[in-house]
Parts: structure tokens; sequence; C-alpha cells
């Protein structure tokens, strides 16, 4: 059995590898209760302009305190968009941990890889940690890890769409080659995904979507935070290889009944 | 005074300071983070700052995200 290593980012030791987005919650208790009920220690918020015909509701009160905060910079389509948001956010409350997300296409709505880089050069000499959201492209992640990415966090399949692993071939490559964690985020629709993800050796697992829309969130967060652990588990123990043939596993000898030749 | 708070252009009078012009929109200011021109301005500093023809204000706020 692989011996467990701390994933430390930006200084601070994860001991769960489970992280937890907060948007899309029907109501602020389901989503403090999931954080909660899962344990998680990693949630990302996003900020926006405030309707100003609503009373503003300040999330971070919702969470508890020992929780560490990224920001995610939705909304930027572009690498100075992204590093506004972040100095932004850090100015405002703080917040070091960023998650860089470059959208500029809103039907798949996929990163561009190309302004997530320029952004992460940015930030990363500015001090932030910088986690940046890609799409799953090895040049890509190396040049990530090179300037300081703290963790690379491929897409396993479309935001929100609960597909799973569709780009697990790519995430699988990214885990050999690259030393920086590996932490799958975007598409994983069930616990048994993000089991799938820590199996092959994904350093932590982000997901949002499935947990806020589930009937029962606060539950549901609870099962990924154990799926999680299990495919960590898995990983660590050495999963045995998948064959083309059938492998029995009791003796092919020593039949009760057979005729002795 | 013309002014744009979050891209709406709108005409104010008689708000001498941010702190005024936040009272006017909202009833509690709680988890409001505060651009004025592209430059964060503090909480603390709310009651000083003045406002000017043409000023830009962006009001953000921390929300649910994934």
């Amino acid at each position: 059995m692989k011996g467990e290593t701390p994933l430390v980012i930006g200084g601070k030791e994860i001991k769960n590898r489970f992280f937890l987005g907060t948007g899309k919650f029907k109501s602020k208790s389901d989503m403090k209760q999931s954080i909660i009920e899962s344990g998680v220690q990693v949630v990302t918020v996003a900020m926006r302009r405030i309707d100003t015909k609503r009373h503003p509701e300040n999330i971070l009160e919702y969470i508890p305190e020992d929780t560490i905060l990224m920001v995610n910079t939705s909304g930027a389509r572009n690498a100075k968009e992204a590093v506004r948001i972040a100095k932004l956010a850090k100015e405002a409350s703080g917040i070091n941990w960023i998650k860089i997300e470059v959208i500029n296409d809103s039907k798949y709505l996929l990163p561009d890889n190309y302004e997530t880089i320029k952004a992460t050069e940015t930030l990363v000499s500015e001090g932030f940690t910088v986690l940046p959201y890609m799409y799953p492209d090895l040049y890509v992640a190396k040049e990530l890890q090179k300037i300081g990415a703290a963790a690379v966090m491929p897409l396993g399949s479309l935001i929100g769409s609960g597909q799973g692993l569709k780009a697990r071939k790519f995430i699988e490559i990214l885990i050999w080659e690259i030393d920086a964690p590996i932490i799958v985020d975007a598409g994983i629709g069930k616990p048994s995904q993000a089991a799938e993800a820590m199996e092959m050796g994904a350093a932590a697992v982000l997901a949002n979507t499935a947990v806020a829309s589930a009937g029962n969130p606060a539950a549901m967060a609870r099962a990924f935070s154990l799926a999680v652990k299990a495919g960590r588990m898995a990983y660590l123990a050495q999963l045995n290889e998948n064959k083309d043939v059938a492998s029995a596993s009791s003796p092919l000898t020593g039949f009760l009944y057979d005729e002795k030749k | 005074m013309n002014i744009t708070v979050n891209g709406l252009k709108q005409t104010i009078d008689n708000i001498k300071n941010l702190q005024d012009l936040l009272n006017h929109i909202f009833e509690k200011d709680k988890g409001i983070i505060v651009e004025l021109n592209k430059e964060i301005i503090h909480r603390d500093q709310w009651k000083e700052q003045p406002l000017k023809e043409g000023d830009n204000i962006e009001l953000i706020q921390f929300i649910g995200g994934g």
C-alpha cells in the first residue's frame, strides 16, 4: 500500500479532499448544513454586482469560520478581468485563494486556457495562492505548474452537466506527468464519479451542482465526502489493473466430482 | 448630480457622501463591497468619502459559486 502524503496547498494541510462549491443551493441553511455535515475544509464563493432592488445578504456569515475560502473569478472573460476580481476579493476580505475561471463561451462554458495562464502568472507574482480551472491539456498544465500554480484543476466534463469523467484519459495524463496536485473540477454528478477520480490518483475533487441540486443536499455532501475518502483509500491500496479476459477468483483446479485422469 | 451605480446612470440630490448613498439604496448595508472609480473604499471611510459628478460606483458582494 502506498503511504498517504498530506495535501498541502498554500501552506495549509488539507485533510478533506472533497471541495464544495456554494452556488445553486435553495437556501443558505442547506449550504451551511452541507459544509458542516460533510466536513469540507475548502469551499468556493463568487463575487457579483449587488441587485440594488433586493436586500444584500452576506454569504460569508453562513460559512463556518475555520473553512478555507477560495474565490472564483467566474464572470471574467479574460485574464485582466480575472485579476481584477481576485484583487477585489483580497482587498475586501483578505481572501488569498483564487480559483481562476476565465470563460468566454456561454454555450459550453469551457475555460480559456490561454487567458488562464496569463491570469495565473500575474496573480502568483502578486502572492496569491492560485488554483486555475482548465481544460485538460498537458502543455497548459506544465506551463501552469512552471509559473507557480498551487494546483491544477482540470474539468471532468462540462460544468453542471453531471456527465462525470468524460475527459478521463487526459486527466490521467496530467496525474502522471504533473507534480502539482490535480483537482478534478466540473461535471462530477454523483459520488461514484468522485470516487473514480480519486481512484485514478486525483488529489481532490470539487463539486457543486450535484450537491446543491440534490433532494437532500447535506446528505449528498456527506456521500461525496465519503466517496472521495474511499476513492483515495483505493488509490493508495493500488488497484488491480483491468484485463480483457476473465481471471478466476477461485482456483481452477481441484474441482469436486472431477474424474481423475 | 449624475453618477453611475452598477452600470446604471442616476441623478441624485441631497447626497453628500458614500454612506448617504448606501443608506438611500439599502435598508441594511451588511456584506457590501464598494468600488468608487475602480478603487475599493473600505467601510470605515464611507462617511468621509464625498461624491462628485460623474462618479462610477460598483456595489459588489460575495455570493454562492462553484
